[in-house]
């Protein structure tokens, strides 16, 4: 029995060759759209829960009220960990992890690092193994280092890194250090990424003990294990008083609370400020889930409406099994079979196209998926299988099975009015689907376009970046070399350093207590005299530093138009700041510039070449990026290269002790904007995918409609009807169909669209122009689409067309 | 072996409704060969319909072998159809999808024939019916003729005792009806009861007894012989 069913389905396959390459290839390509929206959200819904202790490891976080602001941070002060350790039984291991920019040293090579200073209990805590090393800890000694495989290679190349030394300079001097052990690399989904691992200790030296137990400094961020059995509630009851004692009663209840946050949801919660590193906007994945469901409708849909426009043909069929004695069960499992057979063949289509596909779409989401025929994926595969092969057969398997081969087999069987409706109801739903992609395509990219657009307020072209690696007097002493050096070079005129550039992370967070000593802050950036001219930032009041006004060094600062009114400064050049800072001048005031991405409004913000004296005066400072200085150089026009190459040259020749490395400020900036831009070319790709397999389904509605309606369309013909006539004839319906989406899908894309642009200071309105457009092209291509057939048909002669009853 | 009494039905459609069948009650023994004659919608296939147990009627009795079927459920009716009735239509009925060999292999199929057996019976029959060359193609690559051989040997495949055949010849030019004639009578011969409509006087006289309908009742009943003597 089953062989017959397959032999027919085979049979049919082949026979209906149209109809089965439109549902292959619309289930196929949705199919393929799933597998590799799926991996992606696999990786960023299953982030950090490799860890085979994920489920009793926590990242406290601490939520501060000062002068009745909140601040809120996940990285934490040092004393955090050592007294939660002390206080609470229920922990079973701690470790802090604090990270530190170097540079290191291998055979003459020089390069920047970012390396991670651990303790002791990190080893047994995470599972990040050793090659080759029985667990516990490698780092026993100050000097020892941990190298990923990766570091290691790039290190040591083939040679066994084991025991071998490198050079690194985490304080005054290069010192040697010994890799003791090589780990794995660090999973793509780990919330922990490390390249270099030494042990803790080595942040002693370079922090004063004040600092190290200081419970308003943050510069760690702090991993507990708890005890197995234990609840988090329970641990959670006891940090109140935890904090009170740990910190001698320095704070009134709920002034300063410690939190628990577990490390499975570090990666999707983005209320809570970023730890080290960056975490993930949820809502893209649930956009992206519902793309990769719509898709997966849309097929469906494809499948189920073909099904009734052979309705007809197939009715035959199950009048005849009938009369052979068949009964309706067995018919549904044939029709069901066939659904299935037909996924599983759009399932090995949609596999072969991802193992195809995926190493573009790796590039396009910035990601390194891999596709892995496991157990997993085979059981998601087979219920991808199930589930599709279920409802896109539902409707033969269900209806068609139902006819009473009396009607059937006197041949004059037509669709029912419900099912008419049934079908036009899919046919709506599916391009409804299509034209909420469509709108939300043309918004994003409307949206990201306004914002790559936007003037800015400085100027970015043709200017490249260059971090210097050394804080403090090093850090301009190296400054000041390579600005000496290239002023002999006419070519390159333009340079300025500061301590924060653009696009590469945020500014430093000033806070202070103002005269009626209520909590404020503001933004603050060290530069130097050129940077105002080198970027073409305008002054609207007042003036800017002056290289020969020494007292211009510590005691000048310059505001933006943000802070004068933020703080209320009618008068700024004769005001001062509101706070209790050393004496100091508002020398000028510049045009509000977008220093920050363009997800948050111009916040106040304070220029200083020298920030010692501001320091004198402020509560709380926050480094979210390195302050180190970044050297910022607008290049002549003409060839990009060879500049480069120049400064490059010019580097090396009076630094040779440091990395060079530069990006170009364009590009930092546009990065600001990757995960938006991403998301935006994944919705476009993916609402066109949409739409071509909608546009099938209706080319294979169309190719059926035509040929139910071949003798009609002859006999208007002969008796006077226009090629005209005949096309609108067979459109009016799609096209009506057609009109219903796009009205019904509006209101639900503008609401969509409206949640997401909440995220965007700067947004453009959704226009219901867009949604006219999208409609505009979906109505065109649909006509398009449909037309293709309506005219062959309306040009064929009626004899031919009437004799082939 | 069968015998109806009373039978009625009638289809309701929105604004009319139709006596398709009035009172009917028709008696046929095992054996006998009958035709069923009339003008176009006087209830012909009707009858045969809810004789071949496809479709129920509203009213009356109707027993088929013995047994009182007129409350039969869908799936004891479609039991008793598939052991003991054969069809065959005027439109052939073949599944275009189907080779002639799996065509007429199906009703051994619903039967949960082993393979083995199915394969000896069709090609058995297939003989008999002088199209075992042609056992591999599909319908439309036969002709008119060729395809009703090909439904008759569907009907025939699990020895029915009775075939049930409405307007077999309609769709053939005489030399192929004929030749589905004497099919039929070869059939009957062999013991198998066989009822057919038809519109042909020339058909209906290879029949023992014809049953005239005329509006949903039957007007005359006659035995062959008296008809043509
Ligand atoms: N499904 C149906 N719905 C409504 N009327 C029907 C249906 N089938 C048959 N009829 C009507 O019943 C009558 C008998 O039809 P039928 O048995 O097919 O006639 P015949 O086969 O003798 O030409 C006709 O008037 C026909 O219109
Ligand atoms: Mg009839």
């Amino acid at each position: 029995m089953f062989r017959n069913y397959f032999k027919i389905a085979l049979r049919n396959f082949v026979k209906h060759k149209t109809y089965s390459v439109i549902n292959l290839a619309g289930l196929g390509i949705a199919i393929t759209c799933c597998l590799l929206l799926g991996l992606f959200l696999q990786q960023e819904w299953r982030f950090d829960r490799f860890h085979s202790k994920a489920d009793r490891l926590y990242r406290p976080w601490v939520r501060e009220i000062h002068q009745n602001e909140p601040i809120v941070n996940t990285i934490t002060p040092y004393p955090l960990g050592p007294a939660m350790v002390a206080a609470l039984p229920e922990v079973e291991a701690m470790t802090r992890i604090v990270t530190l920019d170097v540079n290191t040293q291998r055979n003459g090579d020089i390069f920047n690092e970012r390396v991670h200073l651990v303790e002791p209990d990190f080893f047994r805590m995470f599972d990040f193994p050793l090659l080759n090393q029985p667990p516990g800890n490698p780092l026993t000694q100050l000097k020892d280092a941990v190298l990923t495989e990766e570091i290691a290679q790039k290190y040591f190349g083939n040679q066994n890194p084991i025991g071998q030394t490198f050079r690194m300079q985490l304080d005054s001097a290069m010192e040697t250090y010994t890799v003791r052990a090589v780990a794995k690399n660090v999973p793509a989904n780990s919330s922990i990424r490390f390249g270099i691992l030494l042990s803790f200790e080595n942040i002693k030296p370079l922090r004063s003990q004040k600092q190290m137990n200081h419970w308003q400094q943050v510069e760690a961020e702090t991993y507990v294990l708890l005890k197995s059995g234990v609840e988090v509630k329970q641990v959670a009851a006891k940090l109140p008083a935890m904090v009170k004692t740990a910190t001698n009663n320095k704070f009134k209840p709920g002034e300063y609370v410690v939190n628990l946050q577990p490390i499975t949801a570090i990666h999707l919660d983005n209320t809570l400020p970023q730890g080290i590193e960056p975490v993930s906007n949820p809502a893209y994945s649930y956009i992206l889930a519902t793309i990769a469901l719509f898709i997966l409708v849309i097929a469906c849909i494809n499948f189920m409406t073909l099904a009734i426009g052979r309705s007809a043909g197939r009715a035959r069929e199950v009048g005849v099994r009938k009369v052979m004695g068949a009964i309706r069960q067995q018919l549904v499992y044939q029709f069901w079979g066939e659904a299935l057979l037909m996924t599983l063949a759009a399932v090995v289509v949609g596999v072969l196209l991802t193992v195809l596909l995926l190493p573009a779409f790796n590039e396009l989401a910035d990601r390194q998926l891999i596709f892995k025929l496991d157990s997993t994926t085979l059981l998601s595969l087979f219920v991808l299988v199930a589930v599709v092969g279920l409802v896109a057969g539902s409707y033969p398997a269900l209806v068609l099975s139902r006819f009473q081969p009396v009607e059937v087999l006197k041949g004059k069987l037509t669709l029912k009015g419900d099912q008419n409706w049934f079908r036009r109801t899919l046919v709506v739903v599916q391009f409804g689907l299509s034209v909420f992609l469509m709108v939300g395509t043309l918004v994003m990219n409307r949206q990201l376009n306004y914002l790559q657009a936007m003037p800015l307020g400085f100027k970015t072209d043709r200017t490249v970046v260059i971090p210097v690696n050394k804080g403090g007097e090093e850090g301009l002493a190296i400054v000041e070399r390579y600005r000496n050096a290239l002023s002999s070079h006419k070519e390159i005129a333009n340079i300025t350093a500061s301590a924060f550039a653009f696009g590469t992370g945020a500014w430093a967070d000033v806070g202070f207590n103002d005269k009626n000593k209520v909590f404020r802050s503001f933004q603050m950036n060290m530069i130097d005299p050129e940077f105002i001219p080198v970027y073409n930032i305008k002054l609207v009041a007042g003036r800017n530093f002056d290289q020969n006004n020494t007292a211009d060094k510590y005691t000048a600062f310059i505001i933006n138009e943000a802070f004068v009114k933020a703080f209320g400064l009618p008068d700024p050049l004769n005001q001062k700041l509101p706070g209790d800072f050393p004496a100091h001048q508002i020398i000028g005031v510049v045009e509000d510039f977008h220093y920050a991405s363009l997800h948050s409004k111009v916040e106040p913000l304070l220029l200083v070449q020298r920030p010692d004296s501001l320091f004198a005066g402020i509560n709380d400072l926050m480094f979210q990026s390195s302050p180190d200085p970044d050297i910022s150089v607008r290049l002549q026009p003409g060839a990009v290269a060879e500049q480069v190459a120049l400064l490059e040259q010019t580097w090396k020749k009076v630094l040779p002790d440091e990395p060079f490395s530069y990006t170009f400020l364009d590009e930092n900036i546009a990065s600001q904007y990757q995960q938006e831009k991403r998301l935006g070319t994944i919705v476009t790709i993916a609402s066109g995918l949409s739409i071509f397999i909608s546009c099938l389904g209706l080319f294979g509605l169309a190719t059926l409609a035509v040929a139910r309606r071949t003798k009609e369309i002859g006999v208007r013909k002969v008796l006077g009807a226009s090629v005209g006539d005949i096309i609108s004839l067979l459109s009016k319906d799609f096209i009506a169909l057609v009109v219903v989406a796009n009205i019904l899908a509006w209101p639900l894309a503008w609401y969509g669209l409206h949640q997401w642009l909440q995220d965007f200071a700067y947004r453009v309105d959704v226009g219901w122009w867009l949604f006219g457009l999208a409609g505009a092209a979906t109505l065109l291509i649909a006509l398009l689409t449909v037309s293709f057939h309506s005219v062959r048909a309306a040009l064929v002669n009626p004899v031919k067309s009437l004799r082939t009853e | 072996m069968i015998k109806i009494e009373n039978l009625e039905k009638v289809y309701r459609t929105e604004e009319v409704e139709t006596k398709a069948l009035n009172k009917v009650s028709i008696e046929v023994n095992e054996g006998e060969f009958v035709a069923i004659m009339g003008p176009s919608g006087c209830g012909k296939s009707t009858l045969l319909n809810i004789l071949g147990l496809l479709d129920e009627p509203d009213g009356g009795s109707f027993k088929f072998i013995g047994t009182e079927i007129s409350k039969f459920n869908e799936r004891n009716r479609a039991d008793l159809r598939k052991k003991n009735i054969g069809f065959v239509f005027q439109s052939f009925n073949l599944i275009d999808e189907l080779t002639v060999f799996e065509n007429v292999e199906l009703p051994l199929i619903y039967l949960g024939v082993s393979a083995a057996e199915r394969k000896e019976k069709v090609e058995k029959v297939l003989e008999k019916m002088q199209i075992m060359h042609r056992r591999n193609h599909f319908p439309q690559q036969l002709s008119g003729g060729q395809q009703q051989r090909v439904a008759v040997a569907r009907a025939v495949i699990n020895n029915p005792k009775l075939i049930l055949a409405d307007e077999p010849t309609g769709n053939l030019d005489s030399t192929n009806g004929n030749e589905v004639m004497e099919l039929l009578t070869e059939l009957n011969e062999a013991g198998t009861t066989v009822i057919m409509v038809t519109h042909s006087e020339h058909d209906a006289r290879y029949a023992h007894r014809i049953i005239r309908l005329l509006d949903g009742e039957v007007v005359m009943e006659n035995v062959r012989e008296q008809f043509t003597v």
